[in-house]
């Protein structure tokens, strides 16, 4: 048995396996018979299995260099370090694909497992068959038209290599990992939201489907974080967002995720905005096949696609069918749903659904200036492009509601504010006066000043929340301060991660206003021994050397650095920049060296250099501050998430239907 | 260097190879102060996907960052740089598109947006509280304010 | 608006489908077809000084319509186009002029390269691409068809074909 034989009969078999399932499912929805449900439900671990032991069979051939099948042909080599190959199954095409759809059957497998706990029978069976569906569209697309295991007629001695990018860094192992387990993971939530409006209880999902969202949103998030992380470490531009409508992909259902997490809330706790609920999620689900349409169909050009082929088609038919499923359900049950309530903009359900209301515009916003080039050339015919400085412009008004947004919402009671929470608002209004005072003494400019000012008064809504808790606490237990702080961590983790969360979010703006505003890029060649002096630094090119490695030769250009003043804080050190050579690659790859500081980062990258003789070598520095605080931001916010998740055993979501008043 | 010198002429092979590769001159490239790349990061590269001037590796990248430099030196403000290259290759080569004809759309999406959004939840609201209203009129004075008392107590 | 989503979907999957149908989604179109080729003078590559004079370029007036190919040694369309143009020019040189800008390359490839295909038509040599911006180009091969009072009518990106130069010939002499 070969490795390509296994993954194609593997393959085949989980294709198979899906559509039973859904057959099943289908029958049990239809007869409402549970032999058919618990049929389906078994099901689930078959394909499982299936995509597994396919999955399995491709990380065989490519660790045994089996060049008799085409994917590790053309996307690996023998020479490849072995961390590479063991990634290697999702730097191309097909074999992505695979890694989305197991990732889709494990997923599939998890929802099966509730079945009968939260997940009942009226509903269980059109959920299932939702995932199935998923399933079957994907292993069909693996099979008919985009398959890992093509076999090569003459299997070539040596394959062509893996993307030089992508093995460029340890980064690319965890990043899209992160983002499919983000994206598949949002299946769910639109999976409990067809089952919901297909059984026509418009309530009970939203519990439990809150939660599967929030497991998605920490991956999405987690994968937004190292994707920016990747950039910046990688790319050699000094940025780590570039707006590119891959990376608007990722983010559109990032933002409509995260208008559901805080408009699911209103619908817990007064049964209203059920509609919208469904909307958003059937809305984000979509963006993310949206995402994977444009990755792997190059109908917008994009610094991230993959070899444009046959499956943009099949992709765009997925999409389509998606929104028809969700809206057009949606638009037949939306009749029926009919809800009473008051919502006063002065509470934190009006908050939120104001939060609410700015992401839906923030993921608007980013979808029409995403689509807009293509729009614009099919109308006129002409070409445009929406960038960067726009997105960077737009965004950022957007960003300043939503922060403010962010520091009252949670400080208001629900249903009406009062005094109290009026006194609150004033010390934070107060803190955010001051820190923008700071920033404009400090001479910085107006839009970091307000960033420091919108972080001092996040950070005060915090403390006065946390502190208020851990009074009432005490008093009302006769416990210490200390140990009514530890009841309110370890007891209340959905508020308490929400607030991690929250922190880390306004950090993150933070370090995004700061890196933004102040970037600083200078290019210089030196000769070798000369001195540069720049912005608090002093630069010494030590000499050229060349290395032949594994997979690539590198020349490297040795430099030493020393800080001349404040500016240069923390740049003290000796560098190793180096340009990369991959054979498969036409120009070589800038490996930037980055000096992390707690304030500026440092960040040396060999432009070109002198081939002949080896005396001079062109530089680029770039120095950006803060930028340090966006990846403790982005790990605050996944750990926030997590703890809020973490299973404490006492309680399962459905229960939370009436969240204590502190909440 | 003189051991190193054998080396460079080893790499350069690899270089040249395939063909496809653009050779780098060996002559060193011009410096650039800071504007030149704050500039350059407002245009997009002709020949790469999507990337900007500032980042890309690209000879053309290379050579208008080198245009930009020079235009700076003579005195250019960036508005007339980034007009020069307009000129060349149209509004496209600007990655914030100008806010007039189609593209001017894209200026107002926030505010369409905002707007669009604005009105669906205001007319939900309208009807979720006239709903509400409705219910209420059948419920006495004295059963609302007890309800009301009890959810605060919670 | 919910009530209309079928139209919603469909305007999208129109707009992707055709996106996806068209033919080379990255072509860019030139704002100079339709306007005054810009002037420039080059140094003339060392094997046409002797017939064309030191320096070479479109002037303020144009003896004969210009066939202006941007290229490099190391693009491997312009490997396939150069006996192409050569044989080309043999036959139409009374009728059009065939100018090769030689951009981003080393001289001494670009001579190599001009010996291997054996080319008469004359090359100059921009070093840093700058006139291919002034025109601008988006790579190699590049071809600005530009007519004898100095109008660019066309340009072609990629590799030329002899029925795409006979089209271009007839659009120069109608």
């Amino acid at each position: 048995m070969t490795p390509g034989l296994l993954g194609g009969i593997a393959l085949v078999g989980a294709l198979v396996f899906s559509l039973l399932g859904l057959a099943l499912a289908v029958l049990a929805h239809a007869l409402r018979d549970g032999r058919y449900l618990e049929a389906a439900r078994r099901t689930t671990l078959l394909s499982l299995l299936a995509a597994a032991t396919s999955f399995g069979a491709l990380e065989w051939a490519i660790l045994t260099d089996d060049f008799s099948v085409s994917y590790v042909a053309n996307h690996s080599a023998s020479v490849n370090p072995l961390w590479v190959k063991l990634v290697t199954p999702w730097a191309a095409l097909e074999g992505s694909i695979l890694l989305w759809a197991l990732l889709q059957t494990l997923y599939t497998w998890l929802v099966g497992l509730r079945v009968g706990r939260s997940l009942d029978f009226w509903r269980a069976p059109s959920a299932l068959g939702t995932l199935f569906l998923v399933q079957v569209f994907f292993f069909a697309v693996m099979v008919f038209v985009a398959h890992p295991f093509d076999k090569v007629p003459n299997p070539p001695a040596e394959g062509l290599g893996t993307n030089p990018l992508l093995q460029n860094h340890w980064m690319m192992a965890v990043h899209p990992v992160l983002m499919y387990l983000g994206f598949v993971g949002l299946s769910v939530p639109f999976a409990y939201a067809v089952a919901a409006m297909l059984a026509r209880r418009y309530q009970s999902w939203i519990f439990e489907t809150r939660w599967w969202t929030l497991v998605a949103w920490g991956f999405l998030t987690a994968a937004i974080f190292t994707g920016k992380w990747w950039s910046y470490e990688i790319l050699g531009w000094g940025g780590y967002w570039a707006w590119d409508p891959v990376e608007n992909a990722s983010l559109i259902p990032w933002l409509l995720a995260t208008a559901f997490l805080h408009t699911a809330q209103v619908q817990e706790r007064k049964g209203l905005f059920k509609g919208w609920n469904f909307a958003f999620i059937t809305l984000a689900f979509a963006a993310t096949v949206f995402g994977t349409f444009l990755t792997r169909s190059g109908v917008i050009q994009s610094v991230h696609a993959f070899a444009s082929g046959p499956v943009g088609v099949w992709f765009l038919a997925f999409l389509l069918g998606v929104l028809a499923l969700g809206l057009g359900l949606l638009a037949r049950v939306s009749g029926e749903i009919r809800e009473a309530g008051e919502v006063r903009w002065k509470s934190r359900e009006g908050a939120l659904l104001a939060g609410a209301l700015f992401f839906g515009t923030f993921a608007f916003v980013v979808v029409v200036g995403t689509l807009w080039p293509l729009a614009v050339e099919l109308l006129s015919g002409a070409k445009v492009s929406v960038g960067a400085p726009f997105f960077n412009q737009v965004s950022a008004p957007l960003g300043v509601f939503m922060l403010l947004l962010m520091g009252i919402g949670p400080v208001l009671p629900w249903r009406q504010a009062r005094g109290e929470a009026l006194k609150n608002l004033t010390a934070m209004l107060i803190a955010l006066g001051v820190g923008m005072l700071i920033g404009l003494g400090l001479g910085l400019s107006l839009g970091v000043s307000l960033a420091i000012g919108l972080f001092a008064y996040n950070l005060t809504a915090i403390v006065l929340m946390v502190a208020q808790g851990v009074k009432e606490r005490s008093r009302a237990l006769g416990l210490s301060p200390a140990q009514a702080l530890l009841e309110l961590v370890a007891r209340h983790r959905r508020r308490f991660g929400s607030h991690i969360v929250h922190f880390g979010v306004a950090l993150a703006a933070l370090s995004i206003a700061f890196s933004q505003t102040y970037r600083y890029t200078e290019q210089k060649t030196l000769q070798v021994g000369e001195v540069w002096q720049t912005r608090g630094l002093e630069v010494r090119l030590l000499g050229l050397t060349a290395r032949e490695e594994a997979n690539r030769f590198a020349a490297l250009a040795p430099i030493q650095v020393r800080a001349t003043s404040r500016d240069g804080w923390g740049s003290d050190g000796r560098y190793e920049t180096r340009l990369n050579f991959y054979p498969q690659m036409s120009s070589p790859l800038a490996t930037p060296v980055v000096r992390y500081t707690l304030y500026n980062d440092y960040y040396f990258v060999l432009m070109q250099f002198d081939q002949e003789k080896g005396q001079w070598a062109t530089l680029k520095i770039i120095i950006t501050p803060m930028v340090f605080w966006l990846w403790v931001a982005g790990g605050l916010i996944v750990l926030g998430t997590a703890y809020i998740l973490w299973p404490s055993g006492a309680r399962l979501p459905s229960r939370q239907a009436v969240p204590s008043a502190s909440d | 260097m003189r051991g190193v010198r054998g080396w460079f002429l080893a790499l350069a092979l690899p270089l040249s190879f395939g063909a496809l590769a653009q050779p780098v001159p060996n002559t060193p490239p011009p410096d650039f102060p800071p504007q030149v790349f704050e500039i350059a990061r407002e245009l997009r590269c002709p020949v790469c996907q999507g990337e900007s001037a500032a980042e890309s590796n690209a000879g053309i990248a290379l050579e208008m960052r080198r245009i930009i430099a020079e235009q700076l030196e003579q005195g250019k403000s960036p508005a007339e740089i980034k007009q020069f290259f307009v000129e060349r290759y149209g509004d496209w080569i600007l990655f914030e598109p100008p806010a007039r004809g189609l593209t001017l759309w894209v200026w107002l999406s926030p505010l369409l947006g905002l707007l669009l959004l604005g009105y669906g939840l205001w007319r939900h609201q309208a009807r979720a509280k006239s709903l509400a209203q409705a219910q209420a009129a059948g419920v006495s004075e004295e059963e609302i304010a007890r309800l009301e008392a009890e959810l605060d107590r919670r | 608006m919910l009530r209309f989503w079928p139209i919603w979907v469909l305007l999208l999957g129109g707009l992707f489908l055709w996106g996806l149908q068209r033919p080379s989604p990255e072509a860019l179109g030139s704002v100079r077809v339709g306007k005054p080729a810009p002037t420039f003078s080059l140094p003339v590559l060392a094997p046409y000084r002797e017939r064309f004079g030191p320096e070479l370029g479109v002037g303020e007036t144009l003896e004969k319509p210009v066939f202006l190919n941007i290229w490099a040694s190391w693009c491997i369309p312009c490997r396939t186009e150069a006996p192409l143009l050569e044989s080309f020019y043999q036959r139409y040189q009374d009728r059009v002029l065939v100018l090769g800008v030689n951009v981003q390359d080393q001289e001494e490839a670009a001579l190599r390269f001009i010996a291997q295909y054996g080319l008469t038509f004359p090359s100059v040599y921009d070093a840093r691409g700058r006139i291919g911006i002034e025109y601008g180009y988006t790579g190699v091969p590049e071809t600005f068809i530009i007519s004898k009072e100095r109008k660019v009518l066309a340009r072609h990106i990629g590799e030329l074909s002899e029925s795409k130069l006979q089209e271009y010939l007839r659009q120069v002499w109608p």
